[in-house]
């Protein structure tokens, strides 16, 4: 069985019941408000939180069965936020996603060099390798984390709000990314909280107090009825060359 | 702009500098004292041409215990600041310190009756072994008091805080039984205010084993205190048994700490300015930072030391005064230039 898979996760925080799944080559956002239970359904389908009751499996397998080091080298995790390793070169920094290959004392090998810099290269980066971490913008930084993420050749990406801090042309740049990733079959499940990036994912799920409300294409979950019963009254969805915009009502 | 080239560059000559340091740290400490001993002297006396007890039974094991000692609180220290993703962390922040210095107060009160000879011994001739073992046990109990009370590894907030309960607390507890006779008072304010002059071969040694012990995994862990900075939940999702690993780190500063406290009594600054000068010269990269810290906190406390045996020569100054004074300041300038390039 393909992908990563929550089923009837409920008990950490908010969870009540969450069947998702992530296919390989497939883009899923996990949309809702503050509080609904993103991070959450984020942080146990990557393994970090054990839920009371349900399982998330990984083509097929629990994710229990899988040792640390392997379920490391098949799941990438990014956090929202910090913190950042200031004083480490963004080399050391993209290095360290290596580590479910290395462990504790293994050697950086050929493959493990090559990996890095096939990362640093497909999130744009390379030429930031020699600067250390804490001299980077906003955007920069994102990138050397997202590699950092990569460099492992993960087979499923998950991420928490990738584009927040982001200005608009940086936000661009990690949507491209992502869906670049995508194109060569890697799963990515990334929680967003603007519907508009939302939108540009192949599959929207929506998350409301723990429970799933909604989740299929963008443009049959983003609807007004929807995203109004979520956020309020102004909302408003306008369908564009077939993709649904959100706005909000002055 | 790439910075690689003379950062390597950099980070090869700071390791040159601390070697120097190092060195001159070694042939200074051995020559200067209340007696001033000819360098040639120094090396007859070495290489066991020419009788010195000076040099090889009082200042020899001195100055390699206060470099021991050194290496201790450097590594401890980048270990805890490491741990904690905190620059400010120190050895202590555990509670070793307070815990040391409840060891050794509770001995003296055990020996109640010998107490005025306790305090004499300790003054004049050096600690005595059981007031070294006592004040590693305390320091250890503390570190442990402190690991229970905050549940375990998984919270490091919580340990923070508990350390600073377990430190109040147990200081609390010292002053009570400290407050119960002057001449305790004495002998224990002279160990906690941090002192090599009780160094001696037994104590090097005890510091060889425990360094011999503890410095080896901690140096083998820098790619582990690396991925820590990426946060707890990275270092996990990279595949990091984070809570076995958090646990050895832990134990292996605190035994360090332990050991060098156990010894020296309480020196202050030592493991907090060395990480944090280097990480300024370095980076970041736990991996050169903890084998420099070593190196970096061996010169400085024995630079200290002798700092501390000839500005009011013939008598001496314990060094923790020495590094507090100096250690104090150079913390300020640091934080000072920080904030004046943000």
């Amino acid at each position: 069985m393909d992908g990563l898979e929550a089923r009837g996760v409920a008990g950490p925080f908010a969870l009540k019941g969450v069947d998702l799944r992530v296919r390989p080559g497939e883009w899923v956002a996990l949309l809702g408000p503050n509080g609904s239970g993103k991070t959450t359904l984020l942080r146990v389908m990557a393994g970090l939180l054990k839920p009371k009751r349900g399982a998330v499996y990984l083509e097929g397998k629990p994710l229990e069965a899988y040792g640390s080091y392997a379920r490391g080298r098949l799941l990438a995790y990014l956090p929202q936020g910090g913190p950042y390793p200031e004083g480490l070169l963004v080399e050391e920094v993209v290095r360290l996603g290596r580590l479910p290959y290395l462990g504790l004392w293994g050697r950086e090998g050929e493959a493990d060099l090559e990996a890095v810099a096939w990362a640093l290269e497909a999130a744009g980066a390379a030429h930031l390798k020699g600067r250390l971490l804490g001299t980077l913008s906003g955007g920069e930084r994102q990138r050397v984390l997202l590699a950092r993420a990569l460099a492992a050749r993960p087979r499923y990406l998950l991420l928490d709000e990738p584009t927040t801090y982001l200005d608009l042309e940086h936000q661009g740049e990690v949507v491209a990314l992502l869906r670049a990733l995508v194109a060569r079959g890697v799963g990515v499940l990334s929680v967003l909280h603007d519907p508009n990036q939302a939108a540009l994912a192949h599959r929207v799920a929506v998350l409301r107090e723990g429970r799933l409300v909604a989740e299929g294409a963008p443009w049959a979950v983003l609807t007004e009825p929807l995203l109004r019963g979520l956020y309020g009254r102004r909302v408003r969805v306008a369908l564009l060359e077939g993709r649904p915009h959100v706005y909000l009502d002055g | 702009m790439t910075l690689s080239l003379p950062l390597a560059l950099k980070r090869s000559l700071v390791f040159a500098w601390l070697l120097a340091l190092l060195s001159i740290a070694l042939v200074l400490g051995l020559a200067l004292g209340a007696v001033a001993v000819p360098p040639g002297d120094v090396v007859r006396a070495l290489l066991g041409l020419q009788e010195n007890p000076i040099i090889t039974e009082l200042r020899l094991p001195r100055v390699l215990g206060g470099m021991l000692v050194g290496a201790a609180l450097g590594v401890a220290g980048a270990a805890f600041q490491g741990l904690f993703r905190n620059p400010l962390a120190d050895p202590y922040l555990m509670g070793a310190a307070s815990g040391a210095a409840f060891g050794v107060t509770l001995l003296a009160v055990l020996l109640g009756g010998l107490s005025p000879a306790f305090a004499q011994h300790a003054v004049f001739q050096g600690l005595p072994l059981s007031a070294t073992l006592f004040g590693f046990l305390g320091a250890l109990f503390a570190t442990l008091l402190t690991l229970v009370l905050a549940g375990g590894v998984a919270r490091t907030g919580e340990l923070v805080l508990a350390g600073v309960v377990v430190g109040s607390v147990l200081t609390g507890l010292t002053t009570y039984l400290m407050l119960q006779d002057a001449d305790r008072v004495r002998a224990v304010f002279a160990y906690t205010l941090g002192n090599l002059a009780f160094l001696g071969w037994p104590g090097v040694r005890a510091l060889a084993v425990f360094l011999l012990l503890a410095l080896p995994p901690l140096l083998l862990l820098g790619r582990v205190l690396n991925a820590l900075q990426l946060g707890e939940e990275v270092a996990r999702s990279l595949g990091l048994p984070l809570n076995g690993l958090k646990l050895l780190l832990l134990a292996a500063a605190s035994l360090l700490t332990a050991a060098s406290v156990a010894q020296a009594g309480i020196i202050g600054f030592v493991g907090l300015v060395t990480p944090h000068a280097l990480r300024r010269l370095l980076g970041e990269d736990y991996r050169l930072l903890l084998p420099a810290s070593a190196l970096g906190g061996a010169a400085l406390l024995a630079l200290a030391d002798l700092l501390a045996r000839t500005l009011t020569r013939p008598a001496e100054l314990p060094v923790g005064v020495v590094t507090t004074l100096l250690g104090g300041p150079f913390f300020l300038y640091l934080l000072w230039r920080r904030r004046g390039r943000a």
